[in-house]
């Protein structure tokens, strides 16, 4: 007797109990199609962030102030941040400085922020305002959607003039073209002059990117009466390596601040603590949709001992007529090897359309490691869960089994 | 397919020495075979009867090598099979042993025709020659028009000569009949009884197991059981036998 015969003869088995295998597929269905899919989820999160970071430039390093990574290579500071703990705060000596380092750094821009409410006409919206200098744009890639960035000159003498993030400048204007508009920021009025491309998404639980709205710096300091400077970004010169180019700023800030009074860091460097965290959340979801594939298991193992019971007498007739304790293991267990991975493939099916269904709202994304793991495991199910009844199966009496009523 | 008898031949076909076998009930052990020395040469067809609890079932499980013996020796064609593992039991069944059962024992939902080819299966013979075979022997049995249909599409008699052809399938060389009439009106019990006669006339080795006198008669030899032990061996016209 080959392996095929004994397929045929376990998969005609299955289609005899059509509702019956169905529900006991249920299991592995659910189970598969929410590990796949959480999976999907996290892998496509991931993506996504990885991409945002890539978009906001290479070759970015930034200078915070605080201790922002701990010792673990963890966000150390950050709960010191939410709380405002941090008192530090940078000045445009530290950038008059930092360009002064002209081999490794080729711009350096500079920011302060502030919530305040913008109006055009009667409408009225908040939003984050960010005072800075004419490099922002190029450091932190912001390409405008219309019109252009403020200039240099625009910058040192103060100018009201303005570059509205992409939600913010719909949700006040709609229709009507913003450039040359005026609009007021709290109680100054302000020249619209750029209008900032559709980032999406959000800083991570701050405000979207697309409702910042963007004045000089020199502007920024009058309004608000402040000339702290919270954060700095540098491009580093292409030509040098970004570890050199962070050691030499580090070198330069510890001229003015201690050690623990600032952090220097690239992109790569939050974006791997991110994809750490990123990871285990991702291995956490699928971890927990993992139990249901164990439920489903379980599933599969009573449904085919109430199958072995069932058939206990067609086994009797099967050895009588000279099947081994082999073949009839065999048979067993690729009944509930095949329920397990049709099961597997129709959950498959079923992550791969509701990836695509979220598609719109969620970044998803489907890995080969992902469908490769649910095939394995669902197979691996299979075969694990139908190992005890299949034995129980291959282990009973002709004689007892052909006898059984 | 027929296998005639070699009436030279001396040698058993099958053989039974001093063989018991014991079960365990509780803490009691009932011998429900003992001391059973038995032979068939070739070709003959005999009976075994007895009344219920007498060891006929027993009798026809350890002499179609389902079960082990607990004690003695069982040669077929002269080779001892009695240690044979259960792998071998199996090939052993499957090539030389045909079974009849009183219920039947067809596969339900399956076609008359896989029923039969069953055996072939563990043969491993291959589909196309299966279904060959399987259909040319339900062609014999005037089966020929109800190939696919299932068990519970057939009568019973008609069921039973499923079985029959299943048991033969394979040319075993002893066929084994439980209570083949059991299970069947009369019209259908008298067909079987034709199909036995005409198997041994063709030279198939029976041993028919039954508790009926009228059905054990149409052997060439009876021989009754009780509690596990022959009392006595008859030879026709069974004279000596009750109906």
């Amino acid at each position: 007797m080959n392996l095929l015969d004994t397929t045929k003869i376990a998969i005609k088995a299955i289609f005899t109990n059509k509702v019956r295998s169905c529900l006991t597929m249920l299991g592995v269905i659910i189970g598969v199609s929410s590990v796949v899919m959480l999976i999907s989820l996290g892998k496509g999160l991931e993506a996504f962030v990885v991409q945002s970071f890539e978009d906001l430039g290479a070759n970015n390093i930034f200078i915070s102030p605080g201790n922002l990574f701990d010792e673990e290579g963890g966000f150390g500071s950050m709960q010191d941040m939410a709380v405002g703990a941090i008192t530090i705060s940078f000045t445009k000596t530290d950038v008059r400085q930092l360009q002064r380092l002209r081999q490794y750094v080729e711009k350096v821009a500079y920011w302060n922020a502030q919530g305040d409410t913008l109006r055009f006409l009667s409408n009225s919206e908040q939003g984050m305002v960010i005072g800075t200098n004419a490099n922002y744009n190029q450091v932190l890639i912001t390409n405008l959607e219309k019109g252009r960035w403020f200039t240099h000159s625009e910058n040192e003498s103060g100018e009201r003039v303005v570059v509205l993030g992409y939600k913010i400048a719909q949700d006040l204007f709609g229709e009507v073209d913003p450039i040359r508009k005026k609009i007021r920021i709290g109680t100054v009025t302000f020249n619209v002059v750029g209008v900032a491309e559709e980032k999406g998404g959000a800083g991570f639980g701050g405000p979207s990117l697309d409702d910042y709205t963007y004045i000089p710096f020199e502007t920024y300091s009058r309004i608000y009466d402040t000339s702290r400077v919270i954060e700095m970004g540098i491009r580093a010169n292409p030509e040098v390596e970004i570890d050199n180019a962070i050691q030499a700023i580090e070198e330069n800030m510890l001229q003015r601040y201690k050690d623990d009074e600032f952090s220097v860091y690239d992109q790569g460097e939050i974006l791997s603590v991110i994809q750490d965290i990123l990871g285990m959340i991702t291995i956490a979801l699928g971890g927990i949709a993992a139990i249901s594939l164990l439920v489903g298991g379980i599933g599969i193992m009573n449904i085919m001992l109430v199958s072995v019971t069932e058939r206990t007498k067609e086994i009797g007739l099967r050895k009588a007529l000279g099947a081994t304790p082999n073949q009839i293991l065999i048979q067993f267990l690729i009944e509930a090897a095949f329920l397990s991975i049709l099961g597997g493939l129709i959950g498959l099916g079923i992550a791969f359309g509701g990836s695509l269904a979220i598609q719109n709202v969620f970044p998803a994304k489907i890995t080969t490691e992902a469908v490769l793991l649910a095939f394995g495991v669902s197979t691996a199910v299979g075969l694990i869960f139908g190992a005890a009844p299949a034995r129980k199966a291959s282990r009973l009496s002709p004689i007892e089994a052909l006898r059984y009523e | 397919m027929k296998k005639k008898a070699d009436k030279s031949q001396t040698q058993p076909i099958l053989e039974l020495i001093n063989v018991c076998k014991d079960y365990q009930l509780g803490t009691q052990t009932i011998k429900a075979l003992d001391n059973i020395n038995f032979s068939i040469q070739e070709g003959q067809f005999t009976s075994i009867i007895g009344p219920s609890g007498s060891g006929k079932s027993t009798f026809l499980q350890v002499a179609s090598i389902l079960a082990e013996p607990s004690k003695g020796e069982i040669k077929l064609k002269g080779k001892d099979v009695t240690q044979y593992n259960e792998v071998e039991r199996a090939r052993l069944r499957n090539k030389e042993i045909g079974f009849v059962f009183q219920q039947f024992n067809l596969l339900a939902r399956t076609s008359a025709l896989d029923n039969v080819a069953l055996p072939l299966v563990y043969a491993g013979v291959d589909l196309i020659q299966r279904h060959q075979e399987a259909e040319k022997i339900l062609t014999k049995f005037g089966l020929g028009d109800r190939l696919k249909n299932k068990p519970n599409e057939l009568s019973g008699g008609q069921q039973q000569r499923v079985a029959i052809a299943r048991a033969l399938i394979n040319n075993p060389s002893i066929l084994f009949v439980d209570e083949p009439t059991g299970n069947l009106d009369s019209k259908s019990g008298q067909e079987v009884e034709n199909i036995l006669k005409q198997l041994h006339q063709e030279g198939r080795t029976i041993i028919l197991v039954t508790h009926e006198p009228k059905l054990a008669k149409i052997a060439q030899k009876i021989i009754s059981l009780e509690d596990g032990k022959i009392i006595g061996k008859h030879t026709p016209p069974y004279k000596d036998l009750k109906n």
